[in-house]
């Protein structure tokens, strides 16, 4: 007895699974998108806790918060690269731990390298007295550029907490 | 109806589709450069939601979010510049000396400049002495002093001056600013209250946060 042979897909039912297969992506999306964004909150607090540590363990040894020279604009990039060589050189940090997973991401396909920035985490400008930034446990050291985890602009405090700038 | 007949026309159709979304996803991007047709040299809107941190000297930061909204009044007033979008009520987180001031910002964007203020406070209880009681009882002298609570309040009122730049898809700005805080004094002779003004000029980096 002959076969029958097995027929093909027709154009219909390739063009109402393509159909499928597209919705299906456009509705799951933004939860991957979401979910991604949340993993990288739980990368960039571990990130923030090391800066905390490493200027941590410095400030217990004497010294002061690391001082901008007078020649370093505060908000350039001079002034990011100077904190990138000051932690390198004194804390042995590299510019990855200053590096926020989603703010890397975002600024990939940027088109003005000018304003790339090359840290995550703004550190507060404190002055040099040894005392100053353990003065208050809630006073933020490093802030977040932008927020982009779904829980606010995170910040790790004077005592070691990783919370949003706005918690009390 | 057989469909094989269109099948050369609809795979055009699909092919000519998605050669027009990579299409129109390039002219996004090439709208950041200068005579796109947003004007004012700026691929992006006036409106949208602005994340700013503002940093200065002696351990002084806040962090500003504001929403711009398409009206033709405003309050912010962009210096130099014709602001034309007016502000909604944003947020204010401000660190000065401890203190953590939470309050209200407003923004505005007008071309490539973006103006915001910010006005924050700190609500605390001072305890003051109002009254000192002095008893003598078998030779020993005791002092009692009873103490009223007092409601103050430090505030922070600050506002920057940005300059917008596009990168696309990011747009972010930078710039300085100045805030003025009112700290409580008391004066320890006669326990009065007072404030003491303490300005200082800060740096200010930040986002835009959604289109």
């Amino acid at each position: 007895m002959k076969s029958q042979p097995r027929g093909a897909f027709t154009l219909v039912e390739l063009l109402v699974v393509m159909v499928i297969v597209g919705i299906l992506i456009v509705l799951t999306f933004p939860n991957i998108t979401a979910l991604r964004n949340k993993a990288e909150g739980v990368v960039c607090m571990g990130r923030l806790r090391g800066l905390w540590t490493a200027f941590s363990t410095t400030l217990n040894d004497g010294n002061p918060w690391p001082q901008l020279p007078t020649n370093i604009t505060v908000g350039t990039q001079s002034e990011q690269q100077w904190w990138l060589d000051y932690s390198s050189n004194n804390l042995n940090l590299t510019s990855n731990d200053w590096q926020c997973p989603t703010v890397v991401r975002n600024q990939r396909s940027q088109t003005n390298t000018q304003q790339i920035s090359l840290i995550s985490y703004l550190p507060t400008l404190f002055d040099s007295k040894p005392l100053s930034p353990k003065n208050w446990p809630r006073m933020p050291w490093f802030t977040e550029i932008q927020g982009g985890h779904g829980s606010g602009i995170l910040s790790v405090r004077a005592d070691g907490s990783v919370c949003p700038v706005q918690d009390p | 109806m057989n469909l094989k007949r269109f099948s050369p026309a609809i795979t055009i159709s699909v092919l000519v589709a998605a050669s027009l979304l990579s299409s129109a996803q390039l002219q996004a991007g090439a709208s950041n450069k200068s005579g796109n047709p947003f004007g004012n040299g700026s691929f992006f809107p006036d409106t949208g939601t602005f994340s700013a941190i503002v940093r200065g000297q002696d351990g002084f930061l806040g962090v500003i979010q504001f929403s711009t909204s398409p009206t033709n009044s405003s309050s912010v007033i962009a210096s130099g510049t014709n602001t034309t979008t007016t502000n909604t009520t944003g947020v204010a987180t401000v660190y000065s000396y401890g203190e953590q001031f939470t309050g209200t910002a407003y923004g505005a964007v007008s071309g490539s400049t973006l103006a915001a203020t910010y006005l924050a406070n700190y609500s605390y209880n001072l305890l003051l002495p109002n009254s000192t009681v002095t008893l003598q009882t078998n030779g020993n002298t005791t002092t009692n002093t009873s103490y009223t609570a007092q409601a103050v309040n430090d505030t922070v009122n600050g506002q920057i001056d940005c300059t917008l730049y596009n990168s696309y898809p990011t747009q972010s700005f930078s710039g300085t600013g100045q805030a003025t805080t009112i700290f409580t004094v008391v004066n320890q002779t006669n326990y009065t209250i007072s404030g003491e003004e303490v300005t200082q000029t800060n740096q200010v980096t930040g986002t835009r946060l959604t289109q």
